[in-house]
């Protein structure tokens, strides 16, 4: 079986690459708590396990999936960001986790941008949906931040879940979503700005 | 980067191991929603079998060994999986296998098994493999017979009573 190439991304602050073994304890860590309670954990050791086999097997089997974030400086993980189309799934799926103790930095900003450019920009995507459980505030934030605006018509996963429907290649070109997003970003990574007032991935 | 997906073919008289694939999944929804699949984890739904067909192929990543899946050469169908199974719970590696029912009652599934086998031996370094069967699988306990493999005893597989069956030992081909 040929070698499948999974592509770097790079962001100002982040390196993308895809799932590697010695990855996988802070993706255990991560699965085993609490704040997996919206991606289906905690997982059991073993789930967790299959889980993030399943991680990896997707990029064979779909051609994209999930690349692992790492910090550009220090290269340490610190979520995971990119694509999901399990069987079943109504539609291609932008998603994103970051680990607990690394959340408020913007990194899921950061990283679902890149990957949904790559998506359209490189894959020929014409949209993405992101399944959100309707609890999960940080998430449905995000999702508002990159643009996306909930579908009421659209089908969910299992009626547990909302669909946020991102903004299409075109939309997004022609609006300032992306410029905003930029900015957005530009002062995460400015030491001086310090966002205040509500729970940020 | 390049995910280091390095999943050997293996060619027996009548069969082809080689890596899972999409087009294998409606073979092993099938297969999951059936009956046939009480004794390896069933029943799955089709979203929790394409889960195990991707971590199939992760396995191989992580641990540098895995299960194949077979299809007969002649018409290249879909027929089973075979090969080495080791995740969490697992107190050893297992050689495990499964056979469609469109494969059944030819042999297949010793076929490939015996070659999964010789090739653990060969080159994963693994010359005596245990199987994990369930107490009331006479059909794959009566295969694993036939192999060579003799009970050695019970273990707990997730919360359920399996009994342990270990193969011969294996000269490296």
């Amino acid at each position: 079986m040929p070698t499948k190439t999974i592509p770097i991304l790079e962001t100002k602050r982040l390196v993308l690459r895809g799932p590697e073994p010695e990855d996988y304890p802070n993706f255990k860590a991560t699965f085993a708590s609490y704040r997996s309670r919206f991606m289906g954990g905690p997982l059991n050791a073993y789930e967790t396990w299959m889980l993030y086999a399943a991680e990896i097997g997707h990029w064979n089997i779909r051609g994209y999936g999930m690349w692992m974030i790492h910090d550009k400086e220090t290269d340490e993980t610190l979520g995971m960001a990119g694509g999901w189309f399990p069987a079943k799934w109504p539609e291609r799926e932008i998603a994103w986790i970051i680990w607990p103790d690394k959340a408020g930095h913007g990194y899921a900003l950061e990283s679902t941008h890149a990957v949904r450019r790559y998506f359209y920009n490189e894959l020929g995507w014409d949209g993405a949906v992101s399944y959100i459980d309707p609890k999960n505030l940080d998430s449905i934030r995000l999702a508002e931040r990159l643009g996306a605006v909930k579908d009421k018509s659209a089908p969910s996963v299992d009626g547990h879940d909302v669909v946020y429907r991102h903004p299409s290649p075109d939309a997004l070109a022609s609006s300032q979503i992306g410029d905003a997003i930029e900015m957005e970003i530009s002062h995460y990574a400015d030491p001086m700005f310090k966002p205040k007032g509500y729970a940020l991935d | 980067m390049s995910l280091n997906i390095n999943i050997p073919v293996i060619e027996t008289e009548r069969l082809r191991l080689r890596a899972p694939q999409l087009s294998d999944l409606e073979a092993m929804t099938k297969f999951f929603a059936s009956d046939r699949s009480q004794f390896v984890g069933g029943p799955r739904d089709e979203a929790t079998t394409f889960m195990s067909l991707t971590s199939r192929i992760g396995h191989w990543v992580v641990r540098g060994h895995g299960l194949w899946h077979f299809e007969e050469k002649e018409t290249g169908t879909f027929m089973g999986w075979t090969g080495v199974i080791n995740a969490p719970g697992w107190h050893e590696p297992e050689l495990g296998w499964s056979v469609m029912e469109a494969g059944e009652g030819k042999g297949y599934a010793s076929e490939a098994a015996i070659a999964a086998r010789t090739y653990a031996a060969t080159h994963f370094g693994m010359p005596q493999l245990m199987s994990y069967l369930a107490p009331a699988n006479a059909r794959s306990i009566a295969m694993a017979k036939r192999l060579g493999a003799t009970y050695e005893r019970e273990h707990q597989l997730h919360g359920k009573l399996c009994h342990v069956y270990r193969h011969p030992k294996v000269e490296a081909a």
